[in-house]
């Protein structure tokens, strides 16, 4: 009754609704778990332990009937795929927090609190506001005002500010060279301090990045695909390959100055595969990898930390009382775990430093097992492949840059989740970035919203999807 | 074409990753490189099984979306190594710092550990020696209620020490999976899934705690060792060991206020008793301790001189003060030195020298001539009926009784000792290159009083679960047939004479019962720096009572205590006083 006036979105409605249940259901059990007897069976007592994770599932709901009347073309599986990560974020950081509670920390006053106390509620706030920020992206008419006040709509607009974004990239950089803080004395100053709340300004380098490549990438394509004859040698064309050595010095500055590993690799991976599917030659690639490569030994030799990561990578035991406490505590709570995990409020995630952040994947995967963290892990494949047929799925030769911002933006969250993924279960050497939608943090998850709503946004124009609606 | 190479990748990717499946986690350095490998042969074969697409930017989207579901393989099988494949391995792994000696191993299973409620460990009347006390936050202490009543150190040996930190030693380590409740799956998993706090099964031993005591108060503070045996069913009736040490000065207890101090409290007490000057009290003497056994090892003589009379013509023999072995060897002499025969002729009543008296009088230069008559080959059967064992033949571990960890004994070191007249002389009167422990020659004892069949030694009467069951009641089992029923009588008549008129008088000490016994002297080199041919000698002795129908078999072994006539049979006389007195039929 309501599909033909309202195009109702029934596949995602209903995914919704199946999440939202689970998470009520597993939610109300790491009450349960955590708390046993501190639960009043009254309606009242339910409603006050679900609310911080039921009220961001409404909201979707919200969102879901809001594209059914905004955008009914846009692509059905994002959404639920991402209420299910941040619901397990959700359900994560409510299951460690009283655990983390012994944790404490001076304040700025000189008083004693427990450093994560209500971080639960936290999250809860920022899944909201990333949540608020996805509305404001999708259902405020942004086509129709660009197009009044700049005679442009959003993409044209993202597209057209290309040297904008880059100089907000640097920017950026250099306010972390300047500014930088490092909080939780992981060695990273990869923070802003702004009092209320820390920032972490590569997750919004992250995008502004691939805003920029994605333009610059596809104005140029021709050109940088094309190669330079010299005698027998082809080379690429070096003018126009400024933004590979631009990117690879972004990189290791990253590393040198702010030791920040994680974002410099997810940078540079994000890049290398615009880079290949704008020009489709493997050999840029490989010439990259080379070069980073180059630059990491160089690094590894130099800076301490690049050394110590790999070193404990390769044999985390030999020093596991000391820098490689983290990961053989990690691999200690996945072994533990099992097939099925411990259960929900059983295991002793905590006893890995930064259970909630970096290491969130192995207080799931100790929890709920290889059968959790695998199911993880097919959810995460699920968004990228989705992100990926987005891309494909841009047709026509004017709308390029949608589809290498679409690839762009899928490969930050799928080389984000690898790497940190990969850290914490010492496939590659740990460096410290966020799990896309499930680690505790404001700015992590704001920013992915973001890049939600920017991949909502290029499906739901995409003709062949609205060709096919009925 | 491709199709072949399409298979080819995927099989080498496969063979790739279950040759690192099959590294040890210690070496996995090599498991990652395999891994890595394995996802280029994965990549390679995901690109060949793609359909061909003209060139262009989906082609390119396709190829990366394939890079990145090769990587999420290598994650899932990542996943799959630590959580199932190896999660056992990686979840119990300990690693031990060269460098500072600190160990890392897994938290959980160490809070797991100490939330598990233990059986208890019973004497053979089902009075605990060991209980489990369930402390503040749900923990399980270790607790020794007759540490009050008792000398606390009393049954350190048997019952062996808890540790989180240290592991554990005797019953606590051999039979830890039943205590801990790991051997029924069955009801872990229930326990598992109605989040039941895990209880283990009791143990209850053959050990009589009040015999136990006893034997320890006969040996005092002396190093050495008693194990008293039921003859008829190889039941430990006691087993006590010199230095011993206290089982809670190693159990930790979780709920202690100061989790730091109770740490420091037995690091301290594990660092008492390790010391160089402590004498080895973790060591089991009883079990692990092997000496030589003196003129005690004259009963495994006397048996083979029985079991082959027409060589070693038993009744056809003296005792002169020296018996001259081989050229360029000492003569073998007696320890009384002069006029040994003599005393042989006159007690109890003047008569010729035969097994009975020589072995009564514990005549080297006898038992010297037994073995030579013998020759190694007959020794050596003998020995090895009675387990002890040829070095060459020995186990690493005393197979006859595995209740706690024991060492075989042995006839010799050296290959190819018993090949000398005077090596095989001196073996045949118990010194030579034997060495023996405690145990065996209670065993040895033991044989003889249950008629000539030696039985396995063992410590655990019945197992127990919590509901009520038995999960495992031990029957007796005979090793074998060591001698026929009337040379077993015949040696209880020698054992009984060595006491009634020889040199074992002092263990006559139980009234309105005949004991029989065989002392020992086991002479050793101990050099000081003044004299460096100084001998010392650990005494010893072996009693069986009554001689008729032995109820017990007793060895005694006091290391660096004289004369086994004297002390020797005298503690086995306590100890078999006090066996009787405490030890209803």
């Amino acid at each position: 009754m309501f599909r033909q006036p309202w195009n109702l979105r029934g596949a995602e409605l209903r995914l919704l609704l199946v999440a939202l249940l689970l998470f009520a259901a597993s939610y109300t059990l790491v009450a349960l778990a955590a708390d046993a007897g501190g639960m009043t069976a009254t309606p009242r007592g339910i409603a006050d332990i679900l609310w911080p994770s039921v009220l961001p599932f409404l909201f979707f709901l919200a969102i879901s009937l809001g594209l059914s009347w905004r955008m009914p073309d846009a692509d059905q599986l994002l959404l639920p795929l991402v209420a299910l990560l941040a619901g397990l974020g959700l359900m994560l950081t409510a299951r460690l927090e009283p655990d983390l509670l012994d944790a404490m920390c001076a304040g700025r006053d000189g008083t004693v609190a427990p450093c994560f106390a209500g971080i639960d509620e936290k999250q809860s706030l920022w899944v909201t506001l990333g949540i608020a920020g996805l509305a404001i992206a999708l259902f405020v008419p942004w086509d129709d005002l660009l197009r009044r006040y700049q005679r442009t709509s959003l993409m044209d607009w993202l597209d057209h500010h290309r040297y904008a974004w880059l100089m907000m990239g640097v920017a950026l950089i250099l306010a972390t060279f300047l500014f930088g803080v490092d909080p939780n004395n992981s060695g990273v100053r990869a923070w802003f301090n702004f009092g209320l709340f820390l920032f972490q300004p590569s997750e919004l380098l992250k995008i502004v990045l691939v805003i920029f490549l994605a333009s610059y990438l596809n104005e140029h394509r021709e050109v940088v695909a094309a190669r330079y004859q010299i005698g027998p040698l082809p080379l690429p064309p070096l003018p126009y390959l400024a933004p590979l050595i631009g990117m690879w010095g972004l990189a290791m500055g990253l590393i040198i100055v702010q030791r920040d590993l994680g974002a410099a690799l997810m940078l540079f991976s994000v890049f290398l595969a615009m880079l290949y599917v704008a020009t489709g030659r493997g050999w840029y690639v490989i010439a990259g990898l080379g070069a980073f490569g180059a630059g990491s030994y160089v690094l590894y030799n130099v800076v301490s930390v690049v050394k110590t990561r790999v070193t404990i990578w390769l044999d985390p035991w030999a020093s596991a009382q000391g820098s490689g406490y983290q990961l053989v505590q990690a691999i200690y709570a996945l072994a533990s775990g099992g097939v099925f995990g411990t259960g929900l409020g059983r295991g002793l995630p905590t006893v890995v430093p930064a259970a909630h952040t970096d290491f969130v994947f192995t207080a799931l995967a100790e929890e709920l097992g290889l059968a959790g963290g695998l199911g993880v892990l097919i959810v995460y494949l699920l968004l990228i492949f989705r992100g990926y047929h987005i891309a494909v799925r841009v047709s026509g030769r004017f709308r390029g840059f949608e589809q290498l911002l679409a690839v762009g933006l899928t490969t930050i969250i799928a080389v984000q989740t690898f790497i940190i993924i990969g850290g914490n279960l010492r496939a590659i050497p740990l460096t410290g970035v966020t799990l896309p939608f499930i680690s505790y943090g404001g700015s992590s998850v704001l920013m992915n919203f973001l890049i939600v709503a920017l991949l909502l946004r290029i499906s739901a124009t995409t003709p062949t999807i609205a060709a096919g609606r009925r | 074409m491709r199709l072949a190479f399409r298979f080819a990748s995927l099989g080498a990717a496969a063979a790739l990753l279950i040759y690192g499946f099959l590294q040890p986690i210690d070496n996995d350095t090599r498991w990652i490189a395999s891994l890595w490998l394995a996802a280029l042969f994965l990549l390679v074969a995901g690109r060949l099984s793609l359909p061909p697409r003209p060139a262009g930017i989906a082609r390119n989207i396709q190829n990366l979306a394939l890079l990145m579901a090769v990587g999420f393989v290598v994650l899932t099988v990542q996943l799959l190594h630590h959580q199932f494949v190896r999660a056992g391995d990686l979840a119990g792994a300990v690693f031990v710092d060269q460098q500072t000696g600190q160990t890392t191993s897994n938290v959980r299973k160490v809070i797991a550990a100490l939330k598990v409620r233990r059986g208890q460990i019973l004497d053979r009347s089902g009075i605990p020696i060991v209980e489990t006390e369930v402390v503040d936050g749900g923990y399980a202490v270790r607790r020794y209620p007759l540490a009050g009543v008792f000398d606390p150190t009393v049954f350190g040996h048997v019952v062996g020490f808890f540790s989180s930190r240290f592991g554990q030693s005797g019953i606590e380590s051999a039979y830890g999976d039943y205590l801990s409740g790991e051997r029924d799956s069955l009801r872990r998993i229930q326990d598992v899934l109605l989040d039941r706090p895990r209880v283990g099964d009791s143990v209850r031993l053959s050990l009589d705690v009040n015999l136990q005591a006893a034997a320890l108060g006969a040996l005092g503070e002396r190093t050495g060792s008693i194990v008293v045996l039921d003859p008829r069913s190889g039941a430990v009736l006691a087993m006590v060991s010199r230095p011993g040490f206290d089982p809670r000065g190693l159990a930790y207890n979780p709920a202690a206020p100061d989790r730091a101090a109770e740490n420091r409290r037995i690091d301290e007490y594990w660092r008492a008793i390790n010391a160089d000057g402590a004498g080895q009290p973790l060591l089991n003497r009883a079990t692990q301790g092997r000496y030589p056994p003196g003129s005690t090892f004259k009963t495994v003589t006397a048996v083979a001189v029985l079991l082959h009379p027409e060589q070693a013509r038993p009744d056809s023999i003296d005792c002169p003060d020296e018996r001259p072995t081989e050229a360029g060897a000492p003569p073998v002499v007696n320890a009384v030195r002069v006029g040994l025969e003599g005393m042989i002729r006159s007690l109890p009543v003047p008569d010729v020298p035969d097994l009975e008296r020589v072995y009564a009088f514990s005549c080297n230069t006898a038992f010297a001539e037994y073995a030579m008559r013998l020759g190694p080959d007959r020794m050596v059967e003998t020995a090895c009926l009675f387990d002890i064992y040829r070095p060459q033949d020995a186990p690493n571990v005393y197979p006859g009784f595995t209740d706690l960890p024991a060492l075989p004994s042995l006839l010799y070191v050296e290959p190819g000792f018993l090949n000398s007249r005077a090596a095989l002389a001196d073996t045949g009167y118990g010194q030579g290159q034997l060495q023996v422990t405690p145990l065996q020659m209670a065993m040895v004892a033991a044989t003889i009083a249950n008629d000539g069949m030696m039985m396995q030694p063992s410590l655990v009467e019945e197992i127990v679960r919590p509901d009520g069951t038995v999960v495992v009641r031990h029957q007796p089992r005979p090793i074998r047939r060591v001698m026929p029923p009337e040379i077993a009588r015949r040696m209880r008549a020698n054992m009984r004479a060595g006491v009634a008129y020889g040199f074992g008088k002092a263990a006559d000490a139980v009234d309105g019962v005949a004991v029989g016994g065989k002392s020992g002297t086991a002479e050793y080199s101990c050099p000081t720096i003044d004299d460096a041919g100084r001998l010392c000698a650990h005494a010893w002795f072996i009693a069986i009572a009554p001689v008729e129908q032995p109820r017990f078999a007793v060895a005694v072994m006091i290391e660096n205590g004289g004369e086994g006539s004297r002390i020797g049979a005298e503690v086995a006389g306590q100890v078999l006083r006090a066996a009787f007195a405490t030890i209803g039929e």
